[in-house]
Parts: C-alpha cells; structure tokens; sequence
C-alpha cells in the first residue's frame, strides 16, 4: 500500500466524520458510511460516495473492488493523523527547520541521491575497514609485545632461579621494561 | 524632535552594524583557512560570536554616544568645542528638522530587518513551542528510555522548541529495521538539548539582522552547520565510533528519501559535508575558548565607554558626513 502525505490536506467536517467512521470500523464501504454518517445529518448517498472519492485522491484512504462497490480502509491510524495534524498546522518539518528552531537528525531537505549515499556508504565502509586493521595491527603488536614480556619474565624467573645467571636475568628485566612500553 | 533623534539613534545604528558587519565578513573570509582547522564545536562558538558581534558593538557604542543624554558626560557642543555643523543625538539639543535622506534610508533598513528578524523569532518560538507541547501529547513514552516517540513511520528524530526544547523520535527509528542506529540518532539530539543550540539558533536570528543581508544569510547556514557537525561529533565521541553516526547518516537519509516527501528539496545538503567530517580524524584546535572570547567583549565594553566623548563626536561627525 502506497504510504499516505507527509504533510495533511485540507479536510472539511464531512471528510473528517468519514475517517472518523472507519477508524470505528476499519472499513467500510458507501452505504455503510452513509447509514451510519449520511442519514444522521440527511446527506444524500452520491455525497457519501463523492467525499470518500475525495479522501481517496487525497491519499487519505484506501479502497478495493468488492463485487460493484468499492471497500474503503484509512491509511493511516488516528494517532498518527493527530501527530501529523499538528506538524502540518505549524507548516511542516521542512518549515520549522528553516526557521532553525527545529533540528532534526535527517536533513530534512537533503538533496543528495543514491550513487552519492552509495559513494559515502562505500567510504564509512573503507574507513572501518582500515579503522579495523588498525586496531588489528595494534592488538597483534600488543600481543607480541606481551607475549616477548611473558617470555622475558619467564627467562627472568629461570634466570633468578638460576642463581649463576644474573646477568641474563637483568637483561631481560630491560627487555621485559621495553615489552611493556 | 523625538521622531528625529530616533530617526538619527537608527542611522546611527545601522551604520554601526553593518561597518562592523563588513569588517567581521572580511576578517572570516581572512580566516577561513583557520576555520577549517578548528573543532565543529570551537567553529559555532567563532561563528556565533561573529554573528553577535556588529549587535553588540552597535549596544556598546550606541551606549557611549548617547551618554551625554544620560548625563554621564558633557556634550562636546554645549562646552563650546564644536561649531554645530552635524547632527545631534543628544537630548540636550532639540531637534527637529527630518534627517538627510540617506540616514532616513539607513534608518529605515535596520528597522525593517529589525523588525523581520524579530517577528521570524517570535512567530518560530511561538510556533514551535506550542508544537512540542501538542507533539508531547499525541506521543507515547518508550519504555526506561523515557523517549517522546511519535506515531510516524519514517525513521526520524528532532529537537523543537527554544528555551524547554522537546526531543522526539519516531515509531520508523524505534522499528526493529533502524533500531540499530538509535543510540546514534539519540546521542546526536542530546548533543543539541545539552549546548542548547536551538537557543543559540534563536539569539543569533536576532542578532543576524544587524549583518549586511548577504553575510547574514551565509553566517546562519554556517552555523547551523557547524551545529550539527559539533553534535555528531559530541555522538561519536559518547559512543566511540565516528563510523556508526556516519552510517546512521546515510542510512537514515536514504529512508528519509525513500518516503514521500511534499516539497523540492531548493537547499545545499549537508549530509555529504556531514559524513566527511565524521569520517576526518585530523586532529583540530578546540580554540579560542569561550572565556577568551568573553574576554574580548568586556575589553570592547571598557574600551568603548571608557572613550564615551570621543564616540558620541565620532558618531556626530559621520553622521554629518553621511547626510551630505
């Protein structure tokens, strides 16, 4: 199903009765509405009919063949109206932005296209990729490092163990000091 | 005798502000370079500053020119040093011929764009907080997040109103298609409710109509910019990754140009300058520092009231010169 405005139209209370209606009901179709809309005021069937075709063009409400008639659905819940409803009585988004006193994540008139998103999509890509390595590279150097300063420990234990081998034992404290820079 | 000396206060102004506007549209266009090396957040705080400047030069210096009505200093003219030949704008000296043409027409400039600027800011603040309040109301709370979210489809969130702004997000970004990039999106407009740019935006479109019109138009899209590129850094830095704001992006952005849209898009965007930013670790200076730029204020301030007599003739004698 096509997504409704972003922005409302203008609806007169004869329309807003009518969305009102299949809100209540979720659908319904011309005689329906108009027992349950037109007889109450005395509005004729062709009205019902032509007001439904009217919030249907405006993208307000859906609609199916049903043998001869049509079958209407809203597009959107209440809710949602009601928060568009307000967004267009304060002139939109895009307005409120320029006015700069509304600032939205998405730039709301963002005039790029697809290959430019592609293009920066393609660089976020790149950038993690090497951001990646980077730290890959940073953590296999850490790694070795530490591992060189276990080993040098481990040297420095046999070495302190072996009481004869103090100078290699030394030696490798000034390796172990360098690993863990 | 009072519509004169208004009508020459106004002249004055003007003259004023847009002498400091041209000096400060010359001093950025010197250093741009610098610009360009500076941190999103230190480039709004220069830009902002640039763009209150010719405002508050023109309150420092119209305070000093109009210190003899105030009795702070004797007027030049009454102690004899001066053979009248300019225009007054002090109270002591009544009035009452029209002003040149051409201060009536400076006049009538900065009282105009005065007056624009100023409507365009009640009317947005008006609007925006009578917005949010309706927005908050047909918002539901997500869950321990507390978040505003509105039952809208298309992946969005926004900050509206200017001195209690309202954050927002949208039933598309909390779907489980975008909720990867929430965190993102979220930090972003906290970024913008903790510096409280909507109320920087507010000041600065008061402060932009004492900026030549061109400069002026230039400054505000620079430092909206320079907003949104100082929040997405703020988020980077709150998550630790340059990359998942900058893939929130465009992601989003391509969701918002996927759902139907009721305008042509006329403005530059910003999303290709955005990203660029982002993915840019150069490092940058976070100068000059907020108090430096203070500082230089209240030197302007001292220096200006400290010279009250020397402004007041000063004002007098241009004035002079401009009415011909």
């Amino acid at each position: 199903m096509p997504k409704p405005p972003p922005s409302l139209p203008a609806l007169g209370e004869l329309e807003l009765a009518l969305l009102e209606h299949l809100w209540r009901t979720g659908e319904s179709d011309v005689t329906l509405a108009h027992t349950a809309i037109g007889k109450r005021r005395g509005i004729t069937l062709n009205t019902i009919g032509s007001t439904l075709e009217r919030l249907f063009k405006k993208g307000l409400v859906a609609r199916t063949k049903v043998s001869h008639a049509y079958r209407y659905v809203p597009r959107m819940g209440r809710d949602e109206f009601a928060a568009r409803r307000v967004l267009t009585a304060a002139g939109g988004m895009q307005s409120l932005a320029q006015t700069g006193l509304l600032s939205a994540f998405v730039d709301l008139v963002a005039d790029v296209d697809d290959a430019a998103l592609d293009r920066l999509e393609a660089l976020i890509a790149d950038k993690r990729g090497s951001d990646k390595r980077g730290s890959d590279k940073r953590s296999s150097d850490k790694r070795g490092s530490d591992k060189r300063g276990s080993d040098n420990r481990s040297s420095d234990k046999r070495g302190s163990d072996n009481r004869s081998s103090d100078k290699r034992g030394s030696d490798n404290r000034g390796l172990d000091k360098r690993g863990s820079a | 005798m009072m519509l004169s000396l208004l009508c020459l206060f106004a002249a004055a102004s003007a003259m004023i502000a847009f002498t400091t506007s041209a000096l400060v549209g010359v001093g950025l266009a010197a250093l741009r370079q610098r610009l360009a090396g500076l941190t999103p957040t230190a480039e709004a705080r220069v830009l902002l500053g640039a763009a209150l400047l010719p405002m508050l030069t023109c309150a420092a210096t119209m305070a000093a020119a109009l210190a003899p009505s105030f009795g702070w200093i004797v007027d030049h003219c009454v102690r004899g040093l001066d053979s009248h030949a300019h225009p007054h704008i002090c109270v002591d000296h009544h009035v009452s011929a029209l002003p040149a043409p051409m201060l009536v027409l400076l006049a009538g400039l900065i009282v105009v764009r005065l007056a624009m600027g100023g409507a365009r800011l009640m009317h947005g603040a008006v609007t925006t907080a009578l917005t949010g309040r309706a927005l908050a109301r047909v918002a539901t709370t997500a869950g321990a997040s507390g978040l505003r979210v509105l039952p809208l489809d298309e992946p969005q969130a926004f900050v509206v109103g200017v001195l209690r702004p309202m954050l927002f997000v949208t039933r598309g970004l909390v779907s489980d298609a975008h909720r990867e990039h929430l965190t993102a999106v979220v930090a972003h407009e906290h970024s913008h409710l903790r510096r409280r740019d909507p109320l920087r935006r507010a000041v600065a479109t008061l402060a932009l109509a004492f900026h030549l019109p061109g400069l002026a138009g230039w400054l505000d899209r620079r430092l909206a910019r320079a907003h949104e590129l100082a929040a997405d850094a703020d988020a980077a830095h709150e998550l630790g990754s340059r990359t998942l704001v900058a893939r929130a992006l465009v992601r989003l952005t391509r969701a918002h140009l996927q759902a139907p849209r009721m305008a042509l898009a006329f403005a530059e965007s910003d999303v290709e300058a955005r990203v660029a930013a982002l993915l840019d670790n150069r490092p940058r200076h976070d100068q000059p520092h907020r108090l430096v730029l203070l500082a230089g204020l209240g030197t302007l301030f001292i220096v200006v009231g400290s010279s009250a007599d020397t402004v007041h003739h000063g004002v007098e004698i241009v004035l002079g010169l401009l009415g011909g």
